[in-house]
Parts: structure tokens; sequence; C-alpha cells
């Protein structure tokens, strides 16, 4: 019996919809920022079929629209709030919990201290 | 297992008033805030929101992939369900054994916000 034999069967409808759904979530994200809020109108827009194509065609295709997308201030301020969770992982105090133990029969083990990381965050405010 | 709260030394009544008198503390800070500058600084996340969202999915993207590409060295356990051969499909549970005593890899005690499935977001 190897460590990781192959995977037989396929959950999720397979690599297909793997596919699907990696493309599908972050495309229904930005969709419902740009087309369902007070600026766009209404939720949907009121904007006839054909108009709304043109628009949506017109902003996949330009690379400055897709430009629009980044923005410096608030991926540095994600990854400030990722940092202060890695550093509230390892300083707030927390139970060492062994995880069920896995195939070779090794336990993992967890650190839990998720609620002391969740209310130190609004404290920080 | 966790250890279950002893209720005789700590009871409900106790824990809820240090809950409580933090969250009067927070109030009182965040009051004083606005009343000071503003709600300006409070709605950093619905102001930015586009931002964020594009941040949380190419970060979710490069920890997916950093995973994926781990779970390559050899000796490493891998999901039974993520073996496939197909990397499309196999970056979803590989992600998963991003061991959970790596400081990085702390979603497996706190937040959603760290699910390894690249399309789900951290919203």
């Amino acid at each position: 019996m190897t460590l990781n034999p192959r995977t037989k069967s396929y959950e999720f409808l397979g690599p297909l919809g793997t596919l699907f759904i990696t493309i599908t979530v972050p495309a229904v994200t930005y969709g419902l920022y740009f087309a369902c809020s007070e600026h766009s109108g209404g939720c949907p827009p009121r904007l006839p079929l054909p108009v709304l194509t043109y628009v949506v065609t017109g902003a996949l295709t330009s690379k400055s629209w897709w430009a629009t997308l980044w923005d410096t201030q608030a991926s540095l301020v994600y990854l400030a709030w990722f940092a202060f969770c890695v550093l509230a992982w390892i300083v707030l105090p927390g139970d060492w919990v062994e995880g069920a133990p896995l195939r070779t029969g090794e336990k993992k083990k967890y650190k839990i201290n998720g609620k002391a990381a969740g209310f130190s965050f609004p404290s920080l405010a | 297992m966790v250890k279950q709260p002893d209720f005789r030394s700590h009871p409900w009544l106790d824990r809820f008033r240090v809950a409580f008198s933090t969250f009067l503390l927070t109030m009182g800070i965040v009051s004083g805030l606005i009343l000071r500058s503003g709600p300006k600084a409070f709605t950093f996340i619905y102001e930015n929101w586009i931002g964020l969202v594009t941040a949380s999915i190419l970060f979710a993207t490069l920890q997916a992939v950093y995973c994926y590409a781990s779970s390559f060295r050899s000796g490493k356990l891998l999901a039974l369900g993520g073996n496939s051969g197909n990397p499309i499909y196999d970056v979803r549970p590989s992600t998963t054994f991003c061991s959970a005593s790596n400081p990085f890899a702390f979603h497996s005690s706190s937040s959603d916000e760290n699910s390894t499935l690249p399309s789900v977001l951290l919203t």
C-alpha cells in the first residue's frame, strides 16, 4: 500500500468542475460589486442587455480596466491584517490539541486560540 | 480533547462581566475616535472593497500554489481526494495539508479568511 494512492474518483465534477468554481466565484464577486450597487443603478442594473454586453466586453478587453482592480493601499492593509493574524496565533495563549489520526496513524497538533485572536482584533480597533 | 470550562470556578456571570467591560471599553474608544475624526477611519473596507477582493484572490492563489508545490516534496502525506495527477483538480485538497503547526497555515484555529481553495474568497 503506497503512502499516497492515486485518486480514482472525482468529486466536484472533476477538473472541469473545479476550474468552473475557480473562475466563477471571483467573477461573481466582481460582478456583484460592479453590477449590484448604488453606483450601477440597482440590482440588476437597469440597462438593456445589448448595452450591458457592450459595457462588459469593453471592460474585459481593456487593460486599463484590469489595472483598476488593483489597489496598493488595500493590498498592504490586507497583508498587514494577515500578519496580525499570524502574530496573534504565535503570541496569544492557546491549548495545543491533537487532531484526528491521519492515514499513517500520526496526529498533528493544532493550536486553538481562535477565540482569543478573534476578540483581540476588535479591541485593537 | 480541549478541556471543558470549569463552571464552578468561572461562573457565566463572571465571564459576562469581563466581556461586558471589554465591550464598553471598545465602544468607548470607537465612539471617541468617531466623534473626534469622523467615521472615515471605519469605512475603509467598504470604500476599498475592490482592492481588498483582488488582494484576497491573489493571496489565496499564492497560498494554494505554494501548498500544491510543497506537496510534491517526498514523504509528504497527501489528501486521498487530491492525487489524480490533474493539477487543476489537485490544487484543491493538497492545500489542506499545509501543516497546522506552521503559523502561516493558522486557518486551522481561527478564521475562515484563510480558506485554501483559491476560489473561496476572504470576504
